[in-house]
């Protein structure tokens, strides 16, 4: 039942129910000249922004265009792409209830304003992902980089969240395991478990990686982020035990006690007593395992609970000073578009050609697939309407790749000998300034003007500002952000944070305060990264448990103390193991493991998007099936091809057999007469053979996955006239919400019909429900239901 | 908690009500345009612009952090089942943070 809200057929139609409700509107899209020429100016602006960064070039880019380019491109994705497969494959029907309007039990079914809502969704799937990969690839120059993020997100990584999001929301909520066995089958759905758990322990074991490599012989950063856990105490205390529910206040209270933990870390590590939080690789690694440990098995409120808040907190913020400080700083591009290192693939950060490894390195912002966990099972038990999917799915993963974009920026504006000099493994610059000034030069790369590369900082001395060279320029660089060395940080973490504190110092508070914004970079990596582990040890516990549960059903009792301890204690143990491996491995953890990391991730998508397909083709829409077949098979390609070259390339810095045997027959050759380089050795024969070991191990769960679901393909297709799904049936819905971010004039129009019809009796539980909210006439919430 | 027309409700209900009037004056009868000289007139135009911008950034914050979830239980527990006494503050936030023990949610990378 359809009628016009206003008059003429400019008007856009009003869907209703049986009895007479509003619960959606068909806008119909007619092109106005205004409409026109603001697409057509976004257009020329977008088109403006890549030619500055991608076809000018020369000495002086400004890393502007590069928030110019990825925004132009973000909305004509959002407005035109997006619509697109809307239309083609999803068909939202608003006039069919969601699953949280259908369940509503007040718990993990609750319809959430969509602007609260993509708030959530964008806490969830974003962390540190979108702040590390983009600054490792830095080293293959900005172009490569910037371009994978943005037409990545676009074709790949927007469309798998916002599909996976709407199919998991016409199922009920259904997370991937389980889709994947309705439409696949038991074996599928097993497989897809299986590599979502192992994947999720590298995924761990490497963000933890980054802390490590990021807090190490640092004793300001270990002491500021260890101030988190008492602070995280002290709020869940206050919120269980004296002002329960006033979660805005506390968390107000733990980032002013945040703040004066990183201003207060300067004089502890200053002090007699700093030597306390200087703490050693493996030392530190150790305290993460047993936190680890401690987070998973306290209760939520006590440390989980709080610190996510205080996490939400940090990541709105610090983007919004981030981008504030872009936009008002514009710093100048220091690396050139593409380096050496795209073509040689001897890049010391990672080793491996641009293809494939640099679309490996840089999953989150353009393709990660451990979004399709948040986007199926979680998100979708809250969406109001079918209609939000794009603004919360697609929009909240183009808001991700934004992040990167400025993660990129931050990167490249830092002086190229100085990001290489952070990034290189200790292996290369012996951990010393001189060491590493030798290491640049040793790598024979060129910078913008085509001159070899120089390490170079400014800073100031005595008032004065100079540029130091060399040597003296590390010492300044680690002096000006209050650190014993930067020599050799790997990880990303560190070096985004020399990035950040290098445009922010510009805005506030001047060369004094580069420490400050140093290690404020520093606090909110490690915060997204610890509130991550915590989250992602107890998720895979639940998912350890409930499988041993098969066997002695007693796992799946959550209040079995013994079995969850030992449940945790497997799960904590698995990601500790490989992150003590990574810690000591003498050819630096992250050069090792990170592509391990990204393959996982991608192997991932590559399972999201595969059933994501065969949930396409038996919906019958094989004319559209390209869609997320394009992105499926890049991606498969993609991560197929860098599986093969680490399990298969002779080169040994890229094939972790090929180095196996290297260091194998060097031992063999007694080669290592002293005892250290030995244990090194057999360290990395070691390490290399359970790396390898996973690379096959994952290649081949996903080769399945796909021959699994290919076989699936094959008979929904072979039977054209039976299109088979396993979509909940078309309940009515009675709610009306705004699908758009910002409300236009008729779904106003219809909010303040909604508003009047609910009785004055409802309208007090609307009032209730905490305000309305701005700029809309409100009475969305639960007073028509 | 204090009790306004005879219903039990917190006093952040209140201020939500409070924020109500503030958030809806655009329409209503004292309209903030109606000063009586332009410099007034623009004054005041602009304060109500910036008391809705707080009031939209404190309505946001608060549902993002969840501050609102009691007054949203206490309203859905009175429109499913009147006249049963809903459960008080403290318990509900203990009894939603023991269910969060049960279903943790991922956080991504």
């Amino acid at each position: 039942m359809t009628t016009s809200l206003t008059a003429p057929d400019s008007a856009p139609e009003v869907l209703r129910n049986d009895a007479g409700a509003p619960v959606g509107i068909v806008e119909k899209h007619r092109w106005t000249p205004p409409k026109i020429a603001l697409w057509v100016a976004i257009g020329l602006l977008g088109g403006l922004g890549w030619t500055m960064i991608a076809i000018v070039r020369g000495e002086q880019v400004n890393t502007i265009w590069f928030i110019v380019a990825s925004v132009c491109t973000y909305s004509f994705a959002y407005r035109f792409y997006a619509r697109f497969i809307e239309r083609r494959l999803m068909r939202p029907d608003d006039r069919r209830a969601t699953p949280a309007e259908r369940i509503d039990n007040g718990k993990d079914f609750d319809p959430t304003d969509r602007r609260v809502l993509f708030g959530h969704h964008f806490a969830a799937i974003a962390g540190a992902g979108p702040l590390v990969g983009p600054v490792l690839a830095a080293q293959m120059g900005y172009l490569p980089g910037t371009m994978w993020i943005i037409f990545g997100v676009v074709v790949a990584g927007g469309v798998q969240d916002m599909l996976v999001l709407f199919f998991s929301l016409r199922r009920g909520g259904r997370s991937l395991g389980q889709m994947a066995r309705d439409e696949i089958g038991r074996v599928g759905g097993t497989i897809a478990m299986v590599v979502v758990f192992v994947m999720m322990m590298i995924v761990l074991a490497v963000l933890a990686l980054v802390v490590v490599n990021a807090l190490a012989e640092s004793p300001w950063g270990v002491f500021s982020i260890g101030c988190t856990i008492p602070i995280a105490l002290f709020m869940g205390v206050y919120l269980r035990f004296i002002r329960p529910g006033r979660v805005t206040e506390i968390s107000l209270v733990g980032f002013v006690l945040l703040i004066a933990a990183i201003v207060g870390g300067r004089y502890v590590a200053e002090s007699s007593f700093g030597e306390v939080f200087h703490l050693s690789p493996v030392a530190l690694t150790w305290a993460l395992i047993i936190y680890g440990f401690g987070a998973a098995v306290l209760p939520v409120w006590l440390l989980l609970t709080p610190r996510d808040y205080l996490s939400t907190f940090m990541k709105v913020g610090t983007i919004l000073v981030l981008a504030a400080g872009i936009v008002v700083v514009m710093p100048m591009v220091q690396m050139p578009a593409v380096t050496e290192f795209a073509s040689n693939g001897e890049g010391p950060v990672f080793s491996g050609s641009l293809f494939p490894f640099l679309f490996i390195t840089i999953a989150c912002g353009a393709l990660s697939g451990l979004h399709a966990t948040v986007a199926s099972g979680t998100t979708p038990k809250m969406v109001q309407k079918e209609s939000q999917v794009r603004l919360i799915g697609y929009g909240g993963m183009l808001m991700e790749s934004f992040v990167a974009i400025m993660a990129l920026v931050a990167a490249i504006s830092l002086n190229q000998g100085v990001y290489f000099a952070m990034n290189m493994p200790e292996a290369m610059t012996q951990g010393t300034t001189q060491g590493a000034v030798e290491a640049v030069d040793g790598l024979g790369i060129t910078d913008i003007a085509g001159e070899p590369v120089e390490v170079s900082w400014e800073t100031e001395i005595d008032g004065e500002l100079v540029t130091l060279t060399g040597a003296e320029a590390l010492d300044a660089v680690a002096s000006d952000v209050g650190e014993p060395s930067v020599v050799s940080k790997t990880g990303g973490a560190p070096t985004l944070a020399v990035g950040m504190a290098n445009i922010l110092h510009n805005v506030f508070g001047g060369k004094a305060m580069m420490s400050f914004w140093y290690h404020f970079a520093i606090m909110f990596e490690a915060l997204f990264i610890l509130t991550t582990v915590d989250a992602g040890t107890r998720v895979a516990r639940f998912m350890l448990s409930d499988s041993l549960g098969n066997w002695v059903p007693r796992f799946r009792n959550p209040s079995w103390r013994l079995g969850s301890w030992l449940s945790t204690a497997v799960v904590v143990g698995a990601w500790g193991a490989l992150l003590m491996m990574g810690v000591t491995d003498p050819l630096g953890g992250i050069r090792t493991l990170f592509p391990l990391f990204g393959i996982a991730n991608q192997l991932l998508a590559a399972a999201a998007l595969t059933i994501v397909t065969v949930m396409v083709v038996r919906r019958g829409y094989v004319r559209w099936v390209w869609i997320p077949l394009v992105p499926l098979v890049w991606d498969v390609v993609v991560t197929f091809t860098a599986s093969w070259q680490k399990i298969f390339s002779d080169v040994p810095a890229i094939g972790y057999f090929a180095q196996r045997s290297l260091y194998q027959d060097r031992i063999a050759a007694g080669e290592f007469t002293d005892a250290a380089a030995l244990a090194d050795a057999e360290a990395v024969v070691r390490n290399t053979t359970v790396q390898g070991t996973l690379s096959i191990i994952f290649v081949l769960m996903v080769a399945a996955l796909l021959v699994t679901a290919a076989r699936a393909i094959w008979v929904a297709l072979r039977s054209p006239g039976e299109v088979t799904t396993s979509e909940d049936p078309f309940e009515e819905s009675s709610l009306f919400a705004p699908q758009h971010l910002l409300a236009t004039p008729a779904e106003k129009e219809l909010e303040a019909e909604v508003a009047a019809s609910a009785g004055p009796a409802q309208s007090r539980g609307s009032h209730g429900s905490g305000g309305r909210s701005p700029g809309s006439t409100d009475g969305h919430d639960e007073a028509g239901r | 908690m204090r009790s306004v027309g005879g219903t039990q409700v917190t006093d952040r209900e209140v201020v939500a009500h409070d924020l109500d009037a503030t958030a809806g004056s655009n329409a209503a009868p004292h309209d903030p345009a109606s000063g009586r000289t332009p410099a007034t007139r623009l004054l005041r135009r602009s304060w109500h612009h910036v008391t809705r911008a707080t009031s939209g950034i404190r309505w946001y914050v608060h549902e993002l952090m969840g501050d609102t979830a009691y007054a949203k239980y206490v309203a859905r527990h009175e429109a499913l089942h009147p006249g049963v006494e809903p459960l008080t503050e403290r318990a509900f936030w203990r009894q939603r943070t023991d269910e969060a023990e049960r279903a943790p949610v991922a956080r991504c990378c």
